[in-house]
C-alpha cells in the first residue's frame, strides 16, 4: 500500500480519497489480491452486486462473472492483461448474488505494489440493452424494408427522399443517388406527378401521405399503379416513411367488377321491361285474374330456366339441345318427346327468345297437343345449314297424331304465343317462322341466321 | 298543353331492338297521335329510316344487338332532330358525348318518357321555331345547334325523371 500511496494518492488526502472511495454510489470499485479474493469493497460495489462488503471480503470476487465467463478464464484474462499492459477492460454480462444479470463496463489495474488489482464498473445494463434494441430496430427495419414487396423509402417532410429500398432502386432503375430529392419523381407518369407532389403538400395537415399514381417499371417499362403512403417517423414532422405498393392488377379487377355491374344492371333493366311486356300481352289475352296469373307465372318459369342457364354459361354461347330439354322436362316432358339435331351453340340473345318460343309451344302441346292427347307425337329435330356465308339454324317442330278441332277455327290459344313466333324472332333475329296447323297436329319451322351480328 | 295534343301528326322515329318492347312503344305513341317511323331494330334499319324518311322526333334504345346506337343518334344531333335514350344503360352516355340528352330509365314509364320527348322537342322549338323538323338541312341546323348547344347543354340528365 505505500507504494500505492507514494505514487496514486497524495498522503495528505488519503482520508478524502478513502471517502470518495466508499461513497462512490454510482461506482463499483474493489481491490482484489493476485489470486482474485477481495481485500476492499466499497458502497457502488455493493449496490450493484448485491453483495456486502462483509460477505465478500476475503471471499473470491470473481463470483461477480457469469459462470461461462469464468469457466473460459475471463477473470485470469482479465489480470494477465491488466499486468502486462497497465490495464484490461471489462465490457460482458455479470452476475449478482442472486443470480440476476446486470452489464458491467469496467477497468481493472495493477496495484502498483504487486500485490494485486484494483477495479472500477459501472451498471451499463440500460445503455447496453438499448444500443441492442436499437441495433435489432434497425436490423429489422433493414430486413423488412429490403425483402418486403413493397418500394420502400425515406424522405423529409416535403417529399424530398433521402433513401429508397434496394427494391426501389430495382424497380424504378433509378439509382439510390438519382432517387434522391425529387430525382424520383422521373419513374412517376407524367400525368400523375403533381399530384403525387400535391398530396406531400396535403399529408403536412393530415400526418399522412397517401396518393395512388403509376410507377414505370424498368424491366419493360410499364408504368404501373401503386398506392403510395407515408407517415412521420415517431413524434418527428421532419422524416418519414413510405411504401409503394403494386395495386395494378387490384384496380384492373376494380375497373372490370365496375364493368360487370353496370352490365348487371342493364341486364336486369332489360330483364325487368321484358317481364313488363309479357305481363302487358298475358293480360290482354286473359280474361279472368286466375287465367293471368296461371300464363304469366308459366312465362316467367320460362324466362327464369333460360336466365339460369345464361348465367352458368357467364352469357356465353349456349347449347340448344340443353334449351329444348329444359323446357320439355319443365313440363314433364323430357321423355315422350322425339329429340334430334345436332350440336348447336346459340347467341345468348337468340337463346332466350328461343327458349320463350319453345315454352309457348310446349305449353300448347302439353293443353291442346301432342302432349296431351295418348295418340300424339312430338318431334323436334333441327341441323346446321351453311348458306352466304353465314351458319343457319333449321329447327322443326311436329306434333303428329293429334286430333284437331272441327272447322277452319285453328286453337288460337294466345295472341302471345303467336306473336312471338310470327312476329317478335323475325323482328329481334333475323328469323324466318312459319307456324302451320296440319291436320294432324302443329307444325312450326324456326330458321335462324346464327351470325350474333346479323 | 296536354302531352296527347303535343304529339299529334309528328313524326316519331322508334329505335328498339325488343320486339314487345318496340311493339308497345307503337302502341302508346300511335294512341296520342304520333305517326310512326319504324320501328328499327338495328342502327343500319334506323340509319336507312332516317334516309327514306322524315322524322320530328326519335325515341332511342342505346345497345341494339350488341352495338351501340351513337351512328343514329349522331345523324339525329346533326340534324336538329330531337330525340331522348330509352336504355338500361345510361352510365356510359357522358362518355360517349350525349351526357346532355334527356334518358329514360328501362322498364320506362310511358308517361314519363312522352313528356320527356315534348320536353326535348319544345326546347328545340323554343330555339329556332322556324327550321321545319326533319329533311336534309344539314348546313343550317348545325349552325343551330351550335348555337343551342350552350342552352340545351344544361344539366337535362338531372330533369330526366328516373323510373326505378
Amino acid at each position: 500500500m505505500t507504494d500505492l500511496d507514494s505514487k496514486i494518492e497524495p498522503p495528505e488526502n488519503a482520508d478524502l480519497l478513502r471517502l470518495i472511495f466508499e461513497s462512490a454510489m454510482d461506482f463499483a470499485v474493489f481491490a482484489q489480491d493476485r489470486s482474485g479474493n477481495v481485500i476492499n469493497w466499497n458502497v457502488g460495489a455493493e449496490r450493484l452486486t448485491g453483495f456486502s462488503a462483509d460477505e465478500i471480503i476475503g471471499q473470491d470476487g470473481d463470483v461477480i462473472f457469469t459462470a461461462e465467463d469464468r469457466a473460459a478464464g475471463a477473470p485470469e484474462n482479465e489480470r494477465l492483461t491488466a499486468l502486462r499492459s497497465g490495464r484490461s477492460e471489462d465490457e460482458r454480462w455479470h452476475q449478482r448474488k442472486n443470480g440476476s444479470r446486470f452489464w458491467g463496463s469496467g477497468l481493472m489495474m495493477p496495484l502498483r505494489n504487486g500485490d494485486g488489482f484494483v477495479k472500477m464498473m459501472r451498471d451499463r445494463t440500460a445503455q447496453h440493452c438499448g444500443e441492442i434494441e436499437l441495433r435489432e430496430s434497425e436490423e429489422r427495419f433493414r430486413m423488412l424494408a429490403t425483402t418486403i414487396p413493397q418500394l420502400v423509402f425515406r424522405s423529409r417532410q416535403d417529399g424530398a427522399r433521402t433513401w429508397g429500398s434496394p427494391q426501389w432502386v430495382v424497380y424504378a432503375g433509378l439509382s439510390d443517388a438519382d432517387s434522391r430529392g425529387f430525382g424520383w419523381l422521373d419513374a412517376i407518369h407524367p400525368d400523375d406527378r403533381e399530384l403525387t407532389r400535391h398530396r406531400w403538400h396535403d399529408a403536412q395537415a393530415s400526418g399522412e401521405y397517401y396518393v395512388e399514381h403509376r410507377i414505370r417499371r424498368a424491366s419493360d417499362s410499364q408504368y404501373r399503379w401503386h398506392q403510395t403512403r407515408a407517415k412521420p417517423v415517431g413524434n418527428s414532422s421532419s422524416e418519414w416513411v413510405g411504401t409503394s405498393a403494386d395495386v395494378h392488377e387490384m384496380r384492373a379487377l376494380q375497373d372490370r367488377q365496375q364493368i360487370l355491374l353496370h352490365e348487371l344492371q342493364h341486364r336486369t333493366r332489360n330483364l325487368l321491361s321484358l317481364v313488363q311486356a309479357i305481363a302487358r300481352r298475358t293480360s290482354k289475352s286473359t280474361s279472368s285474374l286466375a287465367e293471368f296469373s296461371r300464363q304469366f307465372e308459366s312465362r316467367l318459369g320460362a324466362l327464369s330456366r333460360v336466365q339460369a342457364v345464361l348465367v352458368q354459361t357467364d352469357n356465353g354461347p349456349i347449347d340448344l339441345e340443353q334449351i329444348v330439354k329444359a323446357e320439355l322436362d319443365a313440363h314433364g316432358a323430357g321423355e315422350t318427346a322425339r329429340i334430334e339435331g345436332a350440336s348447336v351453340q346459340l347467341p345468348p340473345n337468340a337463346a332466350q327468345a328461343l327458349a320463350l318460343a319453345l315454352h309457348e309451344l310446349t305449353t300448347n302441346a302439353v293443353k291442346y297437343g301432342a302432349l296431351h292427347q295418348p295418340s300424339g307425337k312430338l318431334s323436334i329435330k333441327w341441323q346446321l345449314r351453311h348458306q352466304q356465308k353465314e351458319d343457319h339454324l333449321l329447327l322443326d317442330w311436329r306434333e303428329t297424331g293429334v286430333l284437331m278441332p272441327d272447322g277452319s277455327g285453328a286453337p288460337q290459344r294466345s295472341g302471345y304465343g303467336r306473336e312471338l313466333i310470327e312476329r317478335a324472332l323475325p323482328y329481334q333475329l333475323n328469323a324466318t317462322t312459319k307456324l302451320q296447323f296440319m291436320d294432324d297436329g302443329i307444325r312450326c319451322t324456326i330458321e335462324l341466321p346464327l351470325d350474333p351480328a346479323a | 298543353m296536354m302531352p296527347s295534343d303535343r304529339l299529334r301528326g309528328h313524326k316519331v322515329l322508334i329505335v328498339e331492338d325488343d320486339y314487345f318492347l318496340a311493339s308497345d312503344l307503337v302502341d302508346h305513341f300511335t294512341a296520342v297521335g304520333a305517326s310512326i317511323v319504324g320501328p328499327a331494330g338495328t342502327v343500319a334499319e334506323g340509319l336507312a329510316l332516317l334516309e327514306s324518311s322524315a322524322v320530328d322526333a326519335a325515341v332511342l334504345d342505346i345497345n341494339l344487338r350488341g352495338l351501340r346506337v351513337y351512328p343514329i343518334a349522331k345523324w339525329l344531333l346533326v340534324s336538329g332532330i330531337p330525340f331522348v335514350f330509352a336504355s338500361g344503360y345510361g352510365s356510359e352516355l357522358e362518355q360517349a358525348g350525349y351526357g346532355d340528352v334527356p334518358r329514360c330509365v328501362k322498364p320506362v314509364d310511358f308517361e314519363v318518357l312522352a313528356k320527356t320527348l315534348i320536353d326535348r322537342m319544345d326546347e328545340y322549338a323554343s330555339l329556332a321555331p322556324t327550321t321545319p323538323a326533319g329533311g336534309d338541312h344539314f348546313g343550317e341546323p348545325r349552325t343551330r345547334l351550335a348555337a343551342g348547344k350552350a342552352t340545351i347543354g344544361y344539366a337535362t340528365l338531372s330533369k330526366t325523371p328516373k323510373t326505378d
